[in-house]
């Protein structure tokens, strides 16, 4: 076991990560939401949908900080006044480490990302669709809500199977052939409660590389961690590579020693990536940690400028 | 007469040419008393002589030439109206602003881009961003762009907001003051062939973000007194006396500027707002509802709710039945989980409340007549007068269904005129186009209904309403499902009694019967004697509120807006 790299837990200078969960009702948004809270060691802003009722969980969400902003539903012109461009403005006014955003139940993933892509102040980290396992085939059949659901899987980087210990083998079956029809080449974790490994998701808190690395993790076995340490590299070379890392890397972090150039700070989500200059690496050389879900990557190669093996 | 409360003040007689009173007692008459705001007798010239004979009476004969009906009742509209005229509007066809002045007919994109110039001429103020609305791009054979705007400004943010307020043009300031030029992840800025951005944007992330670029200028704002006086005279220009707005998150300051302006001695409309069911939690939501039911006053009324299902037809969001949108659009969306507008739709019919449906697809028309039957099942309520707004789709076996179980209708007859023809060819198809907003189908199955504006979507006008109804004339002259067809008396029962009912105030409005307020629509002939084509032209002088003369804005002498170009033979689609 290699130990943690030196990488100071701070996110990229003024940008604030923003994440977004989708998904239908019923899927564990909530419940993963406050995983994610009940996690944390920075200080996460929650724009939640609000619709109370059926959304039992939502009164879990609450909390004293002022930083859970609820959002409410509607047309073009509520939207615009209560939706999600105000509230963002309201929780940045926060200073958030983070911000979490979970999409309505009718909502595309994809296009409250946006918000984050458009704002000056944010990144957009990860946009993570979850589905019920045991309900998602039914849904897809009805009339009334199955088109909304197929499209919540576009522009997905990560989905989510949750409640997998309740569908039995027939639906988990079914729901897993929907999902490969849905979301090809996706990355698909299973969950149980929605128990994923938080430092998946964890934007700013870089939990990924305090934990213990080239282990597989005790999930399933589906997601794998990988470490790259090795001599400076080229930027064009580099940046090609960071454009053509496949789709199962989830997330990339950590230092590159750029040739002729010095050291950066390279955070790289589902294929999103971007180089900080800086100088507070204590080691020369490159480092770097990922998760992913295949099992053999050979992240040094490809970083170096290896092709892709065919069939990935 | 000793006691009775009759004899307590002054009495003015109207006398008309003619009083249409859509009272089937006495249908017609030419003398109505009005005392205290309200109608205390109606009759002809005997009978005005024995009022004269028993009350102080004046005899008021400015209207003498003139047809009295009640003052027109839009069941479906909107008092953004009263704000969005401080922006430039851009229509291709002409309309009339709350000031009387004809506004739009730009028939092309010069004549738009022109326009703007104009406008943009009479700024002083270098950084004030140039905001617009009412621009519709389906008439145009080319697609407007940021070039077209930056020859109008390339320092000052422009916005033109679009009739459907689905999608925006912006010039490049808007752009790069938006972080909007270079996101190529971003599907809501719209790109031409070769990737370059076209400034329409769509999607609330682009949306949102030009409207912060321009800042105050687009602000979305609880609606204010400004806005509900101006909203009113746009009323009295169109014959309208009663009048809702159909969704309000109904806080605290709305509810207070409501309040305050129906309080104003020469406030000219009863306002009927509806609580946005969307904009709160269902527990906190229904608790308003039942608050605001016990405030108002005779010029204002609570107790409504307002539910959002689906989105638009024209917009593509409307929600479709099999077999969808005829040009093979996918299927619209929903504001809300169906799962949720169910838990929603039965708890605000179990707290007892009124509701206003929003449904445009036939998906969402047949939805809402699923959950209300299941509602009406588990709890019985007689006269619950629940209404589906829109229900443009709904078809002969929805209307069935409807009528079973007590529904109303309440049909976007404007929408034949404006947008018909993009529902010939592309949304609906020729079959499903020309049974759309099927008032013919209603009055038929004996399901009660009216005919709406939804403004500022369409103008507020009731008679052009009407005329839609009427005679379903596209804009290119086509007939679109003759079948369907209102006759005339219809169609004035439906903006006037019948839209009243819809709001549960036709004990007090939309007749003219003792009893009821003095609410007139003061026209210059009287519309069930013109000709079915000529509906739209009859011309309204002004009106009565609470016995009180609103004279209109609208010179007399101005032709009828819009621009309706009547071919010699309209085709039957
Ligand atoms: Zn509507
Ligand atoms: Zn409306």
């Amino acid at each position: 076991m290699t130990p943690p790299l030196n990488v100071a837990a701070r996110p990229a200078p003024g940008l604030i990560p923003v994440t977004v969960i989708g998904g239908f009702l019923g899927s564990g948004k909530t419940t993963l939401v406050n995983r994610i809270l009940a996690a944390a060691t920075t200080r996460i802003a929650v724009l939640v949908n609000d619709f109370g009722d059926i959304n039992v969980d939502a009164a879990l969400i609450r909390s004293d900080d002022g930083l859970t902003l609820e959002l409410s539903g509607g047309c073009i012109c509520c939207s615009m006044a209560e939706g999600i461009g105000p509230a963002l403005v309201a929780a940045m006014e926060k200073g958030p480490d983070e911000i979490l955003i979970e999409a309505s139940g009718v909502g595309e993933p994809r296009r409250v990302a946006e918000f984050a892509l458009l704002e000056r102040g944010l990144k957009l980290d990860m946009v993570v669709t979850m589905a019920n396992a045991v309900e998602l085939a039914a849904q897809l059949d009805d009339p009334l809500i199955g088109d909304t659901v197929a499209r919540q899987f576009d522009g997905a980087d990560l989905v989510v199977l949750n409640h997998v210990d309740a569908a039995g083998d027939a639906r988990l079956a079914e729901a897993r052939a929907a999902l490969r029809r849905l979301a090809p080449g996706k990355t698909v974790a299973e969950t149980t409660r929605a128990a994923l490994p938080m430092e998946l998701l964890a934007g700013s808190t870089l939990s990924l590389l305090s934990a213990p690395q080239g282990d597989p993790m005790a999930h399933d076995h589906v997601f794998h961690r990988y470490r790259v340490d090795t001599a400076p590299l080229p930027r064009p070379a580099l940046e090609a590579a960071l454009d053509a890392l496949p789709a199962d890397l989830l997330r990339l972090k950590g230092w590159v020693d750029i040739t002729g150039e010095g050291p950066a700070l390279l955070q790289w989500v589902a294929g999103r990536w971007e180089l900080i200059p800086g100088s507070d690496a204590q080691e020369s050389g490159t480092h770097l940690v990922g998760i992913g879900t295949q099992p053999d990557l050979d992240l040094t190669g490809l970083l170096s400028g290896k092709p892709l093996k065919t069939g990935q | 007469m000793t006691s009775s409360p009759a004899t307590s003040s002054a009495v003015t007689i109207f006398k008309a040419a003619r009083i249409r009173t859509m009272n089937p007692n006495r249908a017609l008459a030419t003398h109505v008393a009005v005392r205290d705001g309200r109608i205390l007798a109606v009759g002809d010239a005997t009978d005005c002589a024995a009022w004269q004979a028993t009350w102080d009476c004046t005899l008021d004969e400015r209207f003498a030439q003139r047809t009295l009906m009640p003052g027109f009742v839009e069941a479906h509209g909107h008092t953004m109206e009263g704000s969005l005229w401080n922006n430039l509007f851009l229509g291709y066809f002409e309309r009339t602003a709350p000031n009387g002045h004809v506004e739009g007919g730009l028939k092309s994109i010069e004549a738009v881009v022109e326009k703007l110039k104009e406008e943009e001429a009479k700024l002083t103020d270098p950084d004030q961003a140039l905001v617009a609305w009412g621009f519709d791009p389906i008439y145009y054979s080319e697609r407007m762009t940021r070039r077209h705007l930056d020859a109008v400004s390339a320092t000052r943010p422009i916005v033109i907001m679009h009739a459907s307020l689905h999608l925006l043009n912006v010039n490049t300031p808007v752009m790069e003051r938006g972080n909007m030029l270079g996101q190529s992840n971003v599907e809501g800025i719209l790109r031409d062939a070769e990737g370059v951005e076209t400034g329409e944007l769509q999607e609330m992330a682009a949306m949102n973000m030009a409207a912060r670029v321009v800042g105050e200028a687009m602000a979305v704002r609880d609606v204010d007194a400004d806005t509900l006086r101006t909203y009113g005279r746009a009323a009295v220009n169109a014959g309208v006396t009663t009048t809702t707005d159909l969704h309000q998150r109904l806080n605290d300051d709305s509810l207070a500027a409501f309040l305050s302006v129906t309080r104003e001695a020469d406030f000219p409309i009863r306002i009927v707002p509806a609580l946005g069911a969307i904009q709160w939690a269902l527990d906190e939501g229904i608790a308003r509802a039942r608050e605001l039911k016990t405030q108002g006053n005779d010029r204002l009324y609570m107790g409504l709710v307002k539910i959002m299902t689906d989105g638009s037809i024209q917009g593509f969001t409307g929600r479709l039945k099999w077999p969808g949108y005829h040009n093979g659009a996918p299927n619209g969306l929903w504001n809300v989980p169906p799962a949720q507008l169910k838990a929603m739709i039965l708890a605000y019919h179990e707290a007892g409340m009124q509701m206003h449906c929003h449904v445009n697809g036939d998906q969402a028309s047949e939805f809402v007549i699923d959950v209300m039957e299941e509602a009406l099942t588990k709890a019985p309520r007689p006269d619950h007068r629940h209404v589906l707004q829109h229900c443009q789709m709904a078809d002969r076996a929805q209307f069935r269904r409807m009528k079973a179980l007590g529904l109303s209708a309440n049909l976007f007859a404007n929408h034949i005129f404006y947008w018909g023809e993009q529902h010939y060819a592309l949304t609906m198809g020729p079959d499903k186009a020309r049974r759309m907003d099927a008032c013919g189908t209603a009055l038929a199955e004996g399901v009660q209904f009216s005919v709406h504006c939804d403004v500022p979507v369409t103008p507020l006008n009731p008679l052009f309403t009407a005329w839609c109804a009427v005679n379903r004339l596209t804009s290119e002259g086509r007939i679109m499902g003759p079948e369907e067809c209102l006759p005339v008396e219809e169609a004035l029962k439906a903006i006037t009694i019948g839209a009243a009912y819809q709001l549960k105030l036709d004990h007090l409005v939309g007749s003219i019967e003792v009893g009821k307020f003095a609410d007139f629509a003061v026209l210059d002939s009287d519309p069930a004697e013109v000709e079915p084509m000529k509906l739209r032209e009859v011309r309204v002088l002004g009106t009565i509120s609470a016995g009180q003369w609103y004279q209109s804005a609208i010179p007399l002498d101005q032709a009828p807006v819009p621009d309706v170009t009547i071919p010699d033979a309209p085709v039957p689609a």
